[in-house]
């Protein structure tokens, strides 16, 4: 059974305006690897969105692990935090992530949500640091830091949470050769590991490093 | 080489965590703000350019402050639900429900004075039914004007071009502002996925961070300007 379902999707943002998915249907299994194309405006983040409950299709279904997502489940807060904990999302602007006074806070925040024992989240924030070698950067402000170091952070928060689905939003975009490389290996791990990984990209060294399943949004519809 | 915990699968029982009223009603402000983008300020059956949109706009709020008479008023409201009249029916509600509130917050703070001296009750009510009135006029004009179609009705107005100017960059920042605040607030409750003790540091934070994407973003704007040739003497269009 797949982990992700879209049925028949169709989305717009209001009704005055032409909209963005149109009967878009898709599934994704669990420890799938998917990369999302797409032109500018075709609609991946929207539909990311959807796919983390941010927005609400107009007409069709979304079924996570066999529940629909609805407006009506994701206001019931324990639903939604339970789903949520489920599903990480990277966004294609780390900016609008980072809103800790310090990296090692901003790492810590999902541990500590989880309720995690101090020494348990302590040792997580150490690892998600250790994976993006951001040991060096730990008590610096996260507004501070270059476009392609907050990047790394807002990753490394959502990691913490050790979510089953990574959605990531053109998570290469803007990053040196060295810092995409490590990251290819992490994705890799990931995927490895079981994840579930969607991703939006434009890159085909990230699409064949991780051998994922190719889609095309086009005219508001999935195209294989 | 990725740590143990990450390969492992983990499912949480969120425990109820309440107290999220700061959040959400800075969520719904932010919203207002960056819904700004997309007033797009459709025009009703009844057509009427912006620059004699916003003189009869002046002239009615003008009218409205200065109206005594209850007679007045009530010619003032026939013209104004009439005009309202003409706007499809999902526009009226969101023109009536602040109009509402605003009339009914009125009414509350007035509400003691009415109680205490009788006498002056229909004054009292008559100032209720002047927000009403404004709000509702307020509220018309922005649903059916677009903000450059104002920008426009200003110039033509002869109205400061430096003026204009500083009106349209913050309406923009506004924006702006409004669309980080949602965002980083979404991005947070991503994230808040048990109890969280400390709402209102992560409240601080997102306050923090928006006020310092303000300052930048002002001074981004100020040195591209210096690089297109502005020397502190704005020369308006």
């Amino acid at each position: 059974m797949p982990l992700i379902e879209l049925e028949n999707i169709r989305f717009a943002y209001s009704p005055e305006e032409q909209p963005v998915l149109r009967g878009l249907s898709m599934s994704v299994e669990a420890g799938a690897c998917v990369a999302l194309r797409g032109d500018n405006g075709a609609g991946k983040t929207t539909l990311f969105r959807i796919l983390n409950g941010l927005s609400f299709p107009q007409s069709g279904r979304y079924l996570f692990d066999d529940t629909e997502i609805t407006h009506g489940l994701l206001k019931k807060q324990r639903e939604a935090k339970r789903f949520h904990q489920r599903m990480g999302y990277l966004f294609q602007n780390p900016d609008v992530m980072l809103f800790n006074a310090t990296v090692r806070d901003e790492i810590g925040f999902g541990p500590r949500q989880l309720g995690l024992p101090a020494a348990e989240a302590e040792a997580r924030i150490r690892d998600c640091m250790a994976l993006f070698e951001l040991e060096l950067l730990a008590d610096k402000a996260p507004y501070h830091l270059s476009g392609g170091q907050k990047k790394q952070v807002a990753f490394a928060a959502v990691l913490a949470l050790n979510p089953e689905v990574l959605i990531l939003d053109e998570p290469l975009a803007g990053l040196d050769r060295k810092t995409r490389e490590r990251l290819l290996a992490l994705l890799a791990e990931l995927r490895a590991a079981g994840k579930t990984l969607l991703i939006a990209t434009h890159d085909d060294a990230l699409c064949q490093s991780l051998n994922a399943q190719i889609l095309t949004l086009e005219d508001g519809q999935i195209r294989e | 080489m990725i740590p143990a915990w990450l390969k492992t699968e983990e499912r949480i029982a969120p425990p109820r965590d309440g107290g999220a009223f700061a959040l959400r009603s800075i969520k719904s402000l932010g919203g207002v703000m960056a819904r700004l983008r997309v007033q797009r300020g459709r025009n009703g059956r009844l057509r009427i350019p912006p620059l004699v949109k916003l003189l009869l706009l002046l002239a009615l709020i003008v009218t409205l402050s200065l109206a005594r008479h209850l007679l007045l008023l009530l010619a003032i409201a026939a013209l104004i639900l009439g005009y309202a009249a003409t706007l499809p029916p999902r526009d009226l509600v969101s023109i009536l429900r602040p109009a509402a509130g605003a009339a009914l917050l009125a009414l509350l703070l007035f509400l003691p004075a009415m109680l205490m001296h009788p006498a002056g009750r229909m004054n009292n009510l008559i100032v209720v039914g002047k927000i009403f009135l404004s709000v509702i006029a307020v509220n018309c004009f922005n649903r059916r004007t677009q903000w450059n179609e104002l920008t426009r009705a200003l110039r033509r107005l002869h109205i400061p071009g430096v003026f204009i100017f500083v009106l349209d960059l913050t309406l923009k920042y506004i924006v702006l502002l409004g669309g980080l605040i949602v965002d980083l607030l979404t991005a947070r409750e991503l994230r808040a996925v048990g109890r969280d003790r400390k709402k209102y540091r992560s409240v601080g934070g997102v306050l923090g961070v928006t006020f310092l994407r303000s300052t930048e973003l002002s001074r981004e704007t100020w040195e591209a300007m210096c690089c297109r040739g502005f020397t502190d003497d704005y020369k308006g269009l």
